[in-house]
């Protein structure tokens, strides 16, 4: 820990003492006496080296020593002073300890409490998260080690102080601070050992230690905001723990005058703590989540309470405050797109779950019934809170806010098999229950669900037999899904109707939301994809309105204004095609709408589609549900139709090629007459009605005059490199020889949408390619290729080019040669030469040598 | 046999990296190796060629434009020899590249992306592309060209959005000349169709930095601007540039460019009318369009713009031409669309008049 950094100082010098008061025993002497050799180093010492170096003193000038002497002195004084009424802390005698981590420390008493405090903090930890797995000690015990922890810190925090004060000369400053740390966190160890013991203490045993409840709320008002953190997440896992399967309902007063036995009144003593400490914790978060730095700790164990307990008390503020804090917390929303997925991805979460246990229901009703209840009373709130959120933000939110509902289960059962005139009467009912006071909701929901079962129960006697079998659970899930279902299309529409608008008080909006990352529409995609989800389940009532909606919105075409902020995207505008045909189909045209204005609409539609922008998956829905479900086309507009899915095929890619010539041939084998395009017949302008000549680029079916028009793509379509859609439009422009009765026989079962997803080009990827060799060359012919000829006469030019280099090269590389092997004759001549002239020399002297005794001689 | 490896690894080494006359002389040997020899030396000699101009095309410079140019060709000329042989190479390298192609469609990881999006891809394909070029017309390769256009069908489908229009661009180029020599229809107008769309909305600003300048100073010195906008940024373009206005001009010019090519290609075949209904209509939206922001643009822009518009106008209108001509030509025929010689009969008499009709135009 901290202590590892201080230098290891030298032992402090022993009180001084007089010389005269030091005896010296006989014995002593007589050792020194008798190893004189041994012990004459003894007179050797300089006692004031040593003293200087055990005062660590050593650097120092001759003159300061003095002011540092006394400076010691006093501060030893002062220590002095202090330890009177302190605790005894030998510093000199103490032996290290070496702790498990390694560390060494020097002084027992203080410091073995820091290295024992992190590891009971991990094991604390270890409880928050799994709130198991922890040593029990009896409570006996544990307030005793309470009281005796408590009172070590106190002795511990005196230590510090006096630590403080007394400090360790150059190190005193730096020494401060570390204390003030060092009991910090002492104390943080010590709460949260606290917190620990708590947890553990209730979860073993909740209904001794309710009342301990209250003691970890007030833990959770201290100044530390980790503290605070610890506690509400511990306080959020001990609730989730014993939070009973129930509701609890307080006593009334007739109830507490009542005499009952001593458990009865233990259990509502127990009841009324956690109700109440539940109630306060809640409202402790709700008040914390405005702190910006508890946001976080706040919003997530809400969540996390409402998806352990949905069943429990309280649950309307909980749902409430989650939401409330979504728009609250405007800003954050906006530049923290992480806090809103956080709370979808709760949210969607949430609905996930409250639709299993729906559905879980639905198979055990007697057994979860309760449960079952509970949930879809859940799904219900979170359906209409998140309709309140859509509202609130002018639907300027993240599209997963309304994904949510994709995720929805409505029973089939109960929403198609009663007439349509019991939802509308269900409808008026929840207004009227919706006008009941919702404060005091709590004590009015008995006789609420009374009064709507009596209801129900009357109904279904005199409806029908069956549903009485189902008993009440039924009628109440069928409220419930009403309810859940009127919120949900009311966001829809609210959604709508926002894509409508002009975009005049929108374009403030739409900056911010733009520069959030969000499109001009974000919610308008899922909106649309949950309607033609639920389009079974709309109102009559509403439908008018719908297609008129819809009709707008598919019309909304970027050529009409300039400003672009309004426009739809393509996809959307199909999309909004693709509803109102579901809508239609499925209310087996009840209503009387005229839906030439969505053919017009995707007969342009048709242009603007880009493959890279655009779903094509939405188009090939859309020319399945528009083209080859509907039951009959006058012949203009599926002329029209027919010759611009050709041309279209002819621009576009595989996949759409496909759909389109899907869609082409269906066309054509609906509409015999149609069949008339496929050949060239001078005499075709009979049929062609108003319009004698095709005209292209007219945005009108009925007035593009395509019936005397011919299909001339399809002889260039059967060119096409992909070998379905060749085959295709061979197949089609064989069928002009087609006897015109024999239609039915010949339908083809493929739907766009199949052909569609068949040849995407990941598709087309993944198919396998033969491995054969190529057949022999299709015609015989000199294999010869231009690069071939060209190299020829490259390599003519190059060697005319090369002879002379090479010449040249090759006239210094044999000068150079010829130059070394004369060189090397030379040199041998040199050699031999020098060497005979040697031996000359040699011989010269020798023979002089022999002369000179010679002439001694013949001196002598 | 060992002096022997030595020799053609040396040789192909000179290859990928010696100057001109060099890389020229080795390839010569390693011709000479690949057809005189066994044809177990055929196969090294294609592997390692293909594997040295891999590795060597892995980094793009302007100036090793022509020795690039050079190795594709070469390789195409070895691997020409002996068809039969080289069918299984050919096959076996464009499945790679399909695979990581396959790989980054299905998982849009930023590596699997960078896998494709790269100078080697390219050259691997446009290598391969240019195989199928020089030789469809004598031989059954049918299962090449098709996942050839597969793969550049891929990527264009991978790589959306504005900042890859020189990429799709070079994918549409690709694909014209696969269309042109194998007589197969590709439709290449939807690539197009979006950048289009791109300019029909964006509004015009004045931007005057570096890029803009630079592209359009070296757009001058190169060859056109499809090429030179292919070769710059086939990776990705700056995202200050795709706004820029002389960007986006290169980007409808070489659109129109490569349009043109594949309209030329059919602009003989009887459906060129219906082909070109669609693109006709967009263009003079498009048109439409760039008049109406005109009016408002100064004067010095007005210029400019001029220019365009004529390059528009005319682009419209040789199409717009051709078009009425097959149509006059057509209503005087009275065959039916599904009457193949009748067709192919009629294209061979019109193309003819309509290069005669062309030329007279011309004098």
């Amino acid at each position: 820990m901290v202590k590892k950094k201080k230098i290891i100082l030298p032992p402090q010098l022993p009180p001084e003492v007089p010389d005269d008061e030091i005896e010296v025993s006989d014995e002593d002497l007589a050792f020194v006496n008798e190893n004189r050799e041994y012990a004459g180093f003894l007179t050797k010492l300089d006692r004031n080296l040593i003293d200087r170096h055990v005062t660590r003193l050593t650097g120092s000038k001759e003159d300061e020593l003095e002011t540092l002497y006394e400076k010691r002195k006093k501060k030893a004084s002062l220590k002095k002073a202090k330890e009177g009424d302190g605790v005894e802390v030998d510093r000199v005698d103490a032996l290290p300890i070496k702790t498990l981590d390694g560390e060494i420390c020097y002084r027992a008493v203080e410091n073995s409490r820091p290295d024992i405090a992190p590891k009971q903090n991990e094991s604390e930890n270890v409880l928050v998260d799994h709130d198991k797995s922890f040593s029990r000690l009896t409570k006996a015990e544990r307030r005793q080690k309470l009281k005796k922890s408590k009172k070590e810190a106190k002795r511990k925090a005196k230590v510090d102080a006096e630590d403080e004060a007394v400090g360790r000369g150059l190190h005193l400053e730096l020494l401060a601070k570390v204390q003030v740390e060092l009991s910090a966190e002492e104390l943080f160890a010590r709460k949260k050992i606290r917190l620990a013991e708590i947890g553990t203490a209730l979860l073993e045993n909740p209904e001794l230690n309710i009342k301990s409840l209250k003691e970890l709320l007030h833990i959770c008002n201290d100044v530390d905001h980790k503290i605070v953190k610890l506690g509400l997440m511990s306080l959020l896992a001990v609730f989730k723990d014993i939070i009973p399967g129930y509701r609890i309902r307080l006593p009334t007063a007739k109830e507490l005058e009542m005499k009952v036995s001593k458990e009865v009144l233990q259990t509502r003593f127990c009841e009324s703590t956690l109700l109440n400490s539940y109630k306060a914790y809640l409202l402790k978060l709700v008040t914390l989540e405005k702190d910006s730095s508890f946001h976080c700790v706040a919003v997530r164990c809400m969540c996390t309470l409402l998806d352990a307990v949905p069943h429990f008390n309280f649950r309307e503020s909980l749902v409430a405050a989650i939401v409330r804090n979504l728009s609250s917390s405007d800003d954050v929303v906006r530049n923290l797109g992480n806090t809103v997925g956080l709370f979808l991805k709760y949210l969607l979460y949430l609905l996930m779950c409250f639709s299993i246990k729906k559905s879980s229901c639905r198979t055990i009703k007697s057994l979860f019934a309760n449960e079952g209840k509970h949930g879809g009373e859940a799904t219900l709130e979170a359906v209409q809170f998140i309709a309140e959120l859509v509202k609130a933000y002018d639907c300027h939110l993240h599209p997963d806010s309304i994904e949510v509902f994709l995720s929805l289960i409505f029973d089939e059962d109960l929403g198609t098999s009663e007439p349509k005139k019991d939802e509308k009467e269900k409808s008026k009912k929840k207004k009227r229950k919706q006008k009941l006071d919702q404060s005091n909701q709590l004590l009015s929901e008995n006789k609420k669900r009374k009064h709507d079962l009596m209801e129900k129960t009357r109904e279904e006697v005199r409806a029908d037999l069956k549903s009485v079998t189902f008993g009440p659970d039924k009628c109440e899930g069928r409220r419930m899904q009403s309810e859940i279902l009127s919120a949900v299309f009311e966001t829809y529409f609210r959604v709508l109707k926002q894509s409508m608008e002009p975009s005049v008080s929108r374009s403030m909006m739409n900056d911010a939301s733009s520069s959030a990352g969000l499109g001009n529409h974000p919610l308008l995609g899922p909106c649309l994809t949950g309607l033609g989800k639920f389009s079974h389940l709309i109102d009559l009532d509403f439908m008018g309105d719908l297609m008129v909606c819809l009709k707008k919105l598919a019309g909304h075409c970027d050529s009409d204004n300039d400003s672009y902020s309004n426009t739809l995207t393509v996809s959307e505008r199909l999309q909004c095609c693709i509803v109102a045909f579901r809508v239609m189909r499925n209310n087996l045209d009840a209503l009387n709408v005229d839906l030439q204005d969505f053919f017009v609409q995707l007969y342009n539609l048709l242009l603007e589609y880009r493959p890279f922008r655009d779903r094509g998956d939405v188009l090939a829905e859309a020319l399945k549900i528009m083209l080859c479900d509907g039951k009959q086309h006058d012949m203009q507009r599926a002329a029209a139709f027919i010759k611009r899915l050709a041309t279209f095929a002819l621009n576009f890619d595989s996949s759409e090629a496909m759909a389109a010539l899907v869609t082409l041939r269906h066309l054509l084998l609906k509409n015999s007459k149609c069949r008339s395009l496929l050949e060239n017949d001078p005499g075709g302008g009979s049929l062609s009605g108003l319009v004698a000549k095709y005209q292209p680029d007219a945005s009108d079916p009925h007035l593009s005059g395509a019936l005397s028009s011919v299909l001339w793509e399809l002889s260039l379509l059967s060119k096409h490199y992909n070998p379905s859609i060749s085959a295709m439009a061979s197949s089609i422009s064989s069928m002009a020889s087609m006897n015109p009765l024999q239609t039915q026989a010949y339908l083809s079962t493929l739907s766009p949408i199949e052909a569609f997803e068949d040849s995407k080009i990941e598709q087309e990827l993944f198919k396998p390619v033969s491995w054969r060799n190529p057949v022999n060359q299709k015609s015989k012919r000199e294999n010869e290729f231009v690069l071939m000829n060209a190299t020829e006469h490259f390599r003519k030019l190059e060697n005319a080019l090369d002879e002379e280099a090479i010449q040249e090269k090759f006239e210094e590389h044999f000068t150079v040669l010829r130059d070394i092997s004369e060189n090397e004759r030379l040199r041998a001549e040199l050699n031999r030469t020098s060497a005979a002239i040697r031996f000359y020399s040699e011989y010269e002297k020798q023979k002089k040598a022999k002369e000179k005794p010679r002439k001694k001689k013949q001196v002598a | 046999m060992d002096n022997w490896f030595l020799f053609m690894q040396l040789s192909v080494h000179l290859w990928v990296t010696g100057e001109e006359s060099l890389s020229f002389s080795s390839f010569l040997v390693i011709r000479e190796m690949a057809s005189k020899l066994h044809s177990r030396w055929y196969d090294t000699c294609l592997v390692k060629t293909y594997k040295a101009f891999v590795a060597h095309s892995k980094f793009f410079k302007p100036t090793k434009m022509k020795h690039l140019k050079f190795l594709q060709d070469t390789i195409i000329e070895l691997y020409s020899i002996d068809i039969q042989k080289s069918y299984q190479q050919v096959l076996a390298s464009l499945q790679q590249l399909a695979k990581s192609l396959q790989l980054a469609i299905r998982t849009m990881m930023k590596e699997d992306l960078k896998r494709v999006r790269n100078w080697q891809y390219i050259n691997c394909i446009s290598l391969w592309v240019k195989f199928i070029c020089c030789n469809f017309k004598e031989h059954d390769i049918e299962s090449l060209l098709s996942l050839c256009i597969l793969v550049l069908k891929g990527m264009a489908y991978l790589f959306p959005g504005p900042r890859y229009v020189p990429l799709r661009f070079r994918c549409m180029q690709m694909l014209n000349q696969l269309s042109l020599s194998s007589g197969v229809f590709i439709p290449v107008a939807s690539l197009f169709f979006d950048c289009l769309e791109y300019k029909g909305k964006e509004i015009v600003t004045d931007s005057t930095h570096g890029w803009a300048i630079a592209v359009s100073n070296l757009a001058n010195n190169t060859c056109t601007s499809l090429t030179y906008l292919a070769l710059i940024f086939v990776r990705l373009v700056p995202k200050n540039l795709v706004k820029s206005q002389s960007f986006q001009k290169e980007c409808v010019l070489s659109a129109i460019e490569l349009l043109s090519a594949h309209f030329l290609q059919w602009s003989h075949h009887i459906s060129f009318p219906e082909l070109a209904t669609f693109p006709l209509i967009l263009l003079r939206r498009f048109h439409d369009k760039l008049t109406d922001n005109t009016l408002h643009r100064q004067v010095k822009r007005f210029v400019d713009q001029i220019l365009d518009r004529c390059w528009r106008i005319s682009a419209c209108n040789i199409v717009e031409q051709n078009r009425e001509f097959i149509e006059k030509k057509r209503d005087g025929v009275s065959f039916s669309p599904n009457d193949q010689v009748a067709i192919d009969s009629f294209i061979q008499k019109y193309l003819n008049g309509r290069i005669c009709a062309s030329d007279d135009k011309a004098q």
